[in-house]
């Protein structure tokens, strides 16, 4: 096989449309007798509802229905738990709140009207009846056995409890010959699609099917809840994933408004549209990161570690819709690309009346990056050495692969990482950034008084995430080839990376090729985009159709050419015999006889395949990361000014899209480092409902970026593929605060949370030095 | 009541009668059916709906569609010479400046309208006149770098 498209850097295929603002986002979908829905969304964290009275709401003009939870009998059972995890505590939410609201925002009734704007007016005069109880917000005071209750059967708010271990911890932080004690903490975000969340459901009454539209990362999963929840057969459901502006994790969980729209589209015999405002956004979407964590690590004295254990607590929100997944990564996440024999890793996750936490790009991650890069930062510090040799000595050698950490990932499995040049890209990283230039660099800045520091951080990735993802291979009788996948794409370009494996695999230009997505009619399972999954897992599925293809190709071509398949080739869309190039069928020469002459005894019609690829792992994407500051300690004022990085995320597809993904990664991480926070006041209410609050990183925050590729094959699938999308974020909280915490050296500041916007900075530097 | 309107849009004189209360926005989504413009927010912060309006930059959810009466307005649509982009449309393409794509319209129309007001544009200006608008997918440096070539091409003619 020639690899004429994988590897470049072919310009994306779907901008043409998006340039000429001719995307199809959900909002952009209008049916005929459409109706629109408001929600009427909580106004306290944690209550029980008592009579809703919608008398005035339906005299609003234009009011079809407005609906609470008793309307909406067995379609208001709670939602079946995702990922049941182990130990679990299992809350999920229901369409609609049943009886009772967990955290202010979440959807007490629907009102369907002719207009938005008369939804809108009609659910602010819906009266509800709340008995309020004080809530539970803060996430170390959850458990205590006086704390309130989000759950009433859910005793200490405790979702979960987990410990993972590898070795003797205890008998190694006895022995070891220093050790050192922290709390770290990061508090919560939103991934922050700009495209908001939206649902249109249509149903044929006549043919009893249900046809929707939703903004997600899922369309399979939408699905297949919807049906169990209303009641129907999965066929009869088809769920449709039009352009998705952005998901980033926060649209890869079904929420309740994609049951309760298709509902009240059967219900009222009329197609229904829900658009979520921002402000709906930021109240009901899906959060992360608040954690706290304590760790205990024991180390040598060349700074090896040689045990760490940690106990951190994870602030759920209200429900669990996936689990423990966010937690369990952080604790997978833990030992990045070191060798730690001894591990203890301890996990309180708690519910609390706040929004729903789920995954948001890194998912866990970046958290668990963080607490080790920053003890990897105090080790050094306590033994007067230089960071970047204190992270060489402890990381896993090239020789060591495929290396168990004697950690589980999320699906059970071990985390073992299949293969990696961890201190290539160590190396690497330094060199890009001239480190022993920015070591002198930093010594003239502190003697004329400035504050120039340099962050390091390493992270191992952890996704293409299985078990299964499919891609299915067609040759149309014109010769055209469609690409169908059953994952759409928020932005990843999918619509050219899977073209270039399918072009590459089957021996055809790219301009053939159109890969469809986001349609549950097209493919009958999928799982969905997110964790950094679906070049790994589609990409292969797609090879694996490919060649099917192919040899189907080669067989007929071989029996219309009257000659051996071994001595046929593919390019360009021909079957020629080897040495005979004049001597050649088109693709659309196969194509058509492979309809015209399947018979009873021949081959079935068509040029066709669709392929799943399985794995019984995650495969493991690493880097380093390299960021210069300069810090300003009369305002907490961080600028960040260069920023460094070599990763390797195994073969790469296009080196245009995985740059795109780690330069887009970076920004969201320098949110989490220095800018985005989502504040709950003890009250439990939102102080950060808008783009006013809570502070996106806008086009000055950004920096400039320098990259270098290193290239480990993945040794888990054919093509090599590791996956990147989360990469460009996962280290960087970790690595701001490492150079912020380089730069405040002199003061003798110590930056142990996350993010650091410069009041809280500013904080931190005058404790500094009172206590100094 | 409904006022009558009558605004040239994307070159094309077009009337229509609104509620006082319409958005621009909305007149040009829901009754021009131009989609291209959209609402990324509800507190005029993201720029994802930003046009020109009489060549200036506007976020069309900040003005009423009453208030554009007799106005030009140039949304996505109006940038393309049929099959021929617009340069900025065609930088953003060049240059990787645009993933999901949901806030690229309101981008390009702030860069359209940059590059037609400033003449000395180097990398912290264009970050600052950019400020308007949010991107969530790209990091906004290749953006940054799409308005930047234009910029650097124009210096060169």
């Amino acid at each position: 096989m020639s690899t004429k498209w994988f590897g470049a850097a072919i310009p994306r295929r779907q901008d043409a449309r998006l340039v000429r603002g001719e995307g199809r986002f959900l909002d952009d979908i209008v049916l005929p007798r459409m109706a629109h829905v408001a929600f009427v969304r909580s106004l306290h964290p944690n209550a029980a509802l008592g009579a809703i009275d919608a008398a005035t709401a339906m005299q609003v003009p234009g009011v079809l229905e407005v609906v609470s939870h008793a309307d909406l009998g067995e379609a208001g059972r709670p939602f079946l738990q995702l990922l049941p995890h182990h130990g679990l505590a299992s809350a999920t939410w229901s369409a609609l709140a049943p009886g009772r609201v967990c955290f202010a925002g979440e959807a007490i009734a629907a009102v369907a009207a002719e207009s938005f704007a008369a939804a809108q007016l009609a659910a602010e005069a819906v009266a509800v009846e709340y008995r309020t109880s004080a809530p539970i917000i803060d996430l170390e005071s959850a458990q205590r056995p006086d704390s309130p209750l989000v759950h009433p059967d859910i005793p200490r708010n405790l979702a979960m409890h987990m410990v993972e271990q590898c070795g003797d911890v205890e008998a190694a932080l006895r022995s070891a010959p220093h050790r050192l004690k922290e709390r770290f903490r990061i508090t919560r975000g939103g991934g922050m699609p700009l495209e908001p969340r939206g649902v249109i459901a249509d149903y044929d009454l006549n043919r009893r099917e249900l046809t929707v539209w939703s903004s997600t990362q899922e369309p399979h999963t939408v699905r297949n809840t919807i049906a169990t929840m209303l009641g129907l057969q999965r066929h009869m459901v088809r769920v449709i994933a039009p352009d998705t502006g952005g998901g980033f994790g926060t649209k890869i969980n079904v929420y309740p408004e994609e049951i309760l729209v298709p509902w009240l589209a059967m219900r009222l015999g009329r197609p229904v549209k829900w658009v979520e405002t921002r402000s709906e956004h930021m109240l009901s979407a899906t959060q992360e990161r608040e954690q706290i964590h304590d760790i205990e690590v024991g180390f040598d004295e060349s700074g090896r570690l040689l045990a760490l254990k940690n106990v951190f607590y994870h602030d759920m929100g209200a429900y669990a819709p996936r689990g423990g997944a966010v937690p369990h990564n952080t604790s997978a996440a833990l030992i990045g690309p070191y060798r730690i024999p001894n591990v203890r890793s301890e996990i309180a996750a708690v519910y609390t009346n706040t929004a729903t936490v789920s995954a948001y790009r890194g998912a866990g991650q970046p958290q668990g990056v963080f607490v080790i890069e920053r003890a990897m930062d105090r080790i050094a510090a306590h033994l007067g050495r230089d960071p970047a040799e204190v992270r060489r000595v402890n990381t896993i050698l090239s020789d060591a692969f495929p290396y168990d950490t004697g950690l589980t990932n999320l699906l059970g499995g071990a985390v073992e990482y299949e293969s990696g040049d961890f201190l290539g890209t160590l190396d690497k990283a330094l060199e890009l950034a001239d480190y022993a230039g920015l070591r002198a660099r930093q010594v003239e800045a502190r003697k004329a008084g400035r504050y120039f520091g340099i962050g390091i951080a390493n992270y191992v990735e952890l996704p293409g995430r299985g078990p299964w993802a499919g891609g299915g291979v067609r040759v149309e009788h014109d010769g055209s080839v469609p690409v169908y996948t059953g994952a759409p794409s928020q932005g990843q370009g999918h619509e050219t990376t899977m073209a270039q494996i399918c072009a590459d695999q089957l021996g055809v230009s790219i301009d053939r090729i159109k890969v469809l997505a986001g349609d549950t009619a097209l493919i009958a399972h999928g799982i969905g985009t997110f964790a950094s999954r679906f070049g790994v897992l589609g990409g292969n599925a797609v090879r694996l159709s490919a060649l099917e293809v192919k040899e189907k190709i080669l067989r007929i071509a071989g029996e219309m050419l009257e000659t051996s398949v071994a001595d046929l080739e593919i390019e360009d869309g021909k079957v020629s015999i080897v040495g005979v190039p004049d001597k050649s069928l088109s693709f659309e020469a196969v194509a058509r006889k492979a309809l015209r002459a399947a018979g009873p005894d021949g081959e079935e019609p068509g040029l066709e395949a669709t392929r799943y690829f399985k794995t019984s792992n995650i495969t493991y994407s690493n880097g380093t990361h390299i960021a210069t500051v300069e810090v300003e300690p009369a305002t907490g004022q961080v600028q960040v000014l260069k920023y460094f990085l070599a990763h390797d995320c195994g073969r790469v597809i296009n080196p245009m899209i995985v740059e795109g993904q780690i330069m887009g990664g970076i920004a969201c991480g320098i949110g989490n480092a220095l800018l985005e926070e989502h504040a709950y006041n003890s009250e439990g209410q939102l102080q950060t409902g808008s783009f006013m609050d809570y502070a996106m990183p806008r086009a000055a925050d950004m920096l400039e970026i320098h990259m270098v590729h290193q290239e480990t094959p993945s040794t888990l699938n054919p093509l090599g593929i590791k996956g990147v999308g989360e990469a460009g974020t996962i280290p960087v909280p970790a690595v701001i605060c490492s150079a912020i915490e380089d730069a405040l050296r002199p003061l003798g500041v110590k930056i142990n949370e996350a993010p650091l916007p410069p009041f809280r900075l500013w904080k931190l530097i005058r404790a500094a030095a009172k206590a100094a | 009541m409904n006022v009558p309107i009558s605004i040239k849009v994307n070159g094309v004189e077009r009337q229509a009668e609104v509620e006082p209360r319409t958005l621009l926005a909305s007149l040009l989504r829901e009754t021009l059916c131009l989609t291209g413009t959209h609402i990324g927010c509800d507190t005029a912060q993201c720029g994802c709906c930003t046009v020109l309006v009489d060549g200036d930059a506007v976020k069309s959810c900040t003005m009423l569609a009453v208030q554009a009466d007799g106005c030009s307005v140039t949304t996505i649509e109006g940038l393309a010479q049929g099959e021929e982009l617009h340069p900025v449309q065609k930088s953003f393409h060049d240059c990787h400046a645009l993933q999901c794509g949901y806030c690229t319209p309101g981008f390009i129309m702030s860069s359209v309208e940059l590059l037609e007001k400033y003449r000395d544009l180097d990398e912290g200006r264009v970050r600052e006149l950019l400020e308007g608008n949010l991107c969530r997918c790209t990091g906004y440096n290749n953006i940054v770098q799409a308005v930047l070539s234009l910029a650097a091409e124009r210096g060169r003619t």
